[in-house]
């Protein structure tokens, strides 16, 4: 069985997973209940960075998450979970593209503040915002 | 530190600079102050992107103005109740161990909320009356 946090393989009825030490949930059992708490997805984050980051990583995201749900209902686990990981690290990507231009803009903003127009604070942006 | 003690304090962080976002949305209007940065996408390429608008329909939201926060991005305020409803199911069960119950979203379902976003994204772009609303 597989840890439906970390993804790790553990032994068939361990108790806590050996890697991240969460409880471990059967998700065979799982699945034919329907819970998703106990089925790796990350979907919620991979919408929230398409929504919010706004980059077209996030979509990449949403496949990879469809895709593990869609080998979860086949009993493919082992997919699942691979695919799991790459939306993980899809959201990661879109999270992290968001950042840098909200880095580049404090720095702009910094520097602005203290350097040249102190009056800057509350002024009308140039470009418009998110 | 065990890796469930680290979790945990990831969440617990993660709690707090979403607290620290909400009151700086509350208190600075995105449309007129230039604090938050704009759209990489909208600014390279000029089109709109689906989250275009989040942030400033987030301050409207906050200030209980709805229908104007609708205006601004309409997907994503129909998308945020199911949102924050995942994310308290997902912080409850990673820091309290306290389970919510969440339905398993089947494959067919996801691609479907994919193709909604895709067309919403397309549909934002075309300067043609039904379409244009969409726009923040």
């Amino acid at each position: 069985m597989y840890c439906r946090d970390c993804g790790t393989e553990n032994e068939a009825n361990t108790c806590k997973c050996v890697n991240c030490g969460k409880v471990m949930v059967p998700i065979v059992d799982t699945c034919q209940k329907g819970d998703w708490q106990k089925v790796p997805s990350r979907l919620i984050p991979a919408i929230l960075a398409t929504l919010f980051c706004c980059m077209p990583f996030g979509i990449v995201a949403i496949v990879y998450a469809a895709q593990a749900n869609g080998k979860l209902t086949g009993g493919n686990y082992q997919g699942a979970m691979e695919d799991r990981k790459k939306a993980t690290m899809w959201c990661w990507i879109a999270f992290g593209l968001g950042l840098i231009p909200a880095i580049y803009w404090a720095a702009l903003f910094f520097y602005g503040f203290f350097g040249t127009t102190v009056g800057q604070f509350d002024g009308q942006s140039p470009i418009g915002s998110f | 530190m065990d890796n469930h003690r680290l979790e945990v304090f990831k969440y617990i962080f993660l709690f707090v600079v979403g607290i620290i976002l909400v009151v700086v949305l509350y208190r600075f209007d995105p449309a007129s102050s230039n604090i938050f940065p704009p759209c990489p996408f909208h600014k390279l390429t000029g089109f709109y992107c689906p989250g275009c608008g989040s942030l400033r329909a987030i301050n409207r939201l906050l200030h209980g103005r709805f229908l104007e926060a609708l205006g601004l991005n309409p997907l994503m305020i129909i998308t945020l109740p199911f949102l924050v409803y995942g994310l308290v199911a997902q912080f409850c069960y990673s820091v309290f161990s306290y389970k919510i119950a969440m339905p398993f979203i089947k494959a067919v379902w996801i691609w479907g909320m994919l193709s909604i976003i895709i067309l919403y994204w397309v549909a934002r772009n075309i300067d043609v009356y039904p379409f244009n609303t969409l726009r923040p």
